[in-house]
């Protein structure tokens, strides 16, 4: 009876805020619920050339934040996140740990912790409702201010604000990238495997080895990008180091790497199928490259502003 | 080969075609996958996938047109008929290793992103827009843009010693495989970079 009670209560409560709920408000409790629910969401990632299923599962348990994510295909590839370690499992390499706040890769918790980005350098619109993994959602979309970054449109699950799906489209509405959840799976205890995980205690954290390098200067970057980190290494075992020089917005980051010149002419333009720019600049001995999921022009204008110290 | 693909191209855009080149078609099964993966992928997109998604569903219909004269056969040949057409089946149905070979560890950061083929700009035309993306168009159909290439890359690219041409494909790849890896260290890292 009490729960009916209540439930009747929460429906109340719930339909009252929606009416007034911003965008804003939105991100705010999408970003709450990626931190406290205990919940299981098996995605679709879909780029131009591939669809990978995997499963994306969040708990708290112990005080402890874990996240879990595992290819469900193709060979067998997982990470975790135990707070602020995060542990990378691969066939290409052996395991590793290191220091961070999030597993990179298309994932529904890309948009957490981010509000502020997102407030900086998009307009934000509330669109309309749709219906994903069997729930109803309100979609976001996520325009960029200027012609520097791609577009975002969010699907937010109306009764717990989880982000179930998310795309990315370039600047002339094509899409790049579609991350999508195919079900929703809420608990009120956290999993086996997230207790099991928040548990670990002997995952040693990766130093990473880079020569420090503070060289290279920029005379524009686009509105919202900062210089992220900066160093000196081998970005393959046959090729000699370059200097690099991580840029990012909070949301989205590029890559510049200066090396010496090669011998072959290097096309300006390079684009890989999932949306990635490169742009390639000569300035005599060096060759700037720039790297990342940004329009090309923004790419070429921040090869363009390189400039040594 | 890649005439079969036109081909493909030409079908998908409700082109009318001659008996002879829809046999090459069906005989070929790279371009049933490919086939099946437009059309996938463009069902994604609008929103039109069925509840059973599955990736393997050429290999199945082949497979099941493969059994089928074994149901109508008389009862007493069925256990007979049956091993003799399994037997047969790998031969009509698409490979999988192929088929993941070419795009099933995509997500993966280590392995992955290679640029599409180098596209080279001449000097002439620096300013010509070369359709080097292949996306897809957020409605209607999925269409093959790989196969619209400008013909005259081809003279540009010949210009090219092969050996440098590689030295630099591998070192673009390299960098976009670096940068996959460096979004992980650097990105968010807690103890460093602020």
């Amino acid at each position: 009876m009490f729960i009916r009670f209540s439930l009747i209560g929460l429906l109340l409560v719930s339909s009252v805020a929606l009416a007034e709920r911003t965008p804003i408000d939105w991100l705010e409790s999408m970003d709450s619920a990626h931190q406290k629910l205990n919940f299981t969401l098996p995605m679709v990632h879909l780029e131009p050339n591939s669809a990978q299923t995997y499963l994306f599962e969040h708990g708290v348990s112990n005080n402890k934040q874990v996240v879990y994510m595992a290819a469900l295909s193709g060979p067998v590839r997982h990470s975790y996140r135990v707070d602020n370690k995060v542990t990378y499992l691969e066939p290409e390499s052996r395991p590793y740990t290191i220091n961070a706040t999030k597993i990179v890769g298309a994932s529904p918790a890309l948009f957490v912790g981010k509000i502020q980005h997102i407030i900086e350098n998009y307009s934000m619109t509330m669109v309309e409702k749709g219906r994903i993994a069997g729930r109803v959602t309100q979609l976001i979309r996520l325009k960029a201010k200027d012609g520097d970054r791609f577009n975002y449109i969010l699907w937010l699950d109306l009764e717990t604000s989880l982000l179930l799906r998310y795309d990315l489209f370039d600047l002339d509405n094509n899409l790049l990238e579609q991350v999508q959840a195919v079900g929703l799976n809420l608990n009120t205890e956290p999993s086996e495997n997230i207790i099991q995980l928040s548990t670990r205690v002997n995952d040693q954290v990766h130093a990473l080895t880079a020569t420090q390098q503070d060289r290279w200067t920029f005379n524009w970057l686009p509105s919202g990008f900062v210089v992220q980190a900066s160093d000196s290494h081998r970005v393959d075992k046959a090729l000699s180091a370059v200097e690099y020089v991580m840029l990012s917005d909070g949301l989205s980051q590029v890559s510049v790497y200066i090396a010496k010149a090669s011998t072959a002419e290097i096309p300006a333009k390079l684009q890989t199928n999932s949306g990635i720019t490169m742009a390639n600049k000569r300035y005599g001995q060096y060759d700037v490259t720039v790297v990342g999921r940004i329009p090309y022009d923004t790419a070429f204008k921040i090869a363009n502003a390189v400039e040594a110290k | 080969m890649s005439n079969n693909k036109e081909i493909l191209s030409s079908f998908i855009d409700d082109q009318t075609l001659s008996n002879s080149e829809l046999d090459a078609l069906i005989a070929d099964a790279e371009c049933a996958q490919d086939f099946e993966r437009y059309h996938l992928i463009g069902d994604a997109i609008r929103d039109e996938l069925s509840p059973e998604l599955s990736l393997d569903f050429a290999s199945k219909v082949s497979a099941a047109i493969a059994l089928e004269p074994t149901i109508i056969a008389p009862k007493n040949k069925v256990v007979e008929d049956e091993t003799l057409e399994t037997k047969k089946v790998p031969n009509n149905v698409v490979s999988l290793t192929s088929r993941f070979g070419s795009y099933g560890i995509a997500a993966s950061v280590a392995a992955v992103m290679v640029v599409s083929a180098i596209q080279l700009q001449s000097n002439q035309d620096v300013n010509q827009e070369i359709p080097v993306l292949q996306t897809i168009p957020t409605g209607g159909y999925a269409s093959p843009v790989s196969l619209q290439r400008p013909r005259n890359t081809s003279d540009v690219e010949l210009k090219m010693a092969q050996k440098e041409r590689l030295e630099l494909q591998h070192r673009m790849n390299s960098y976009v495989k670096d940068h996959m890896l460096q979004q992980r260290l650097k990105s968010n890292a807690t103890t460093q970079n602020k």
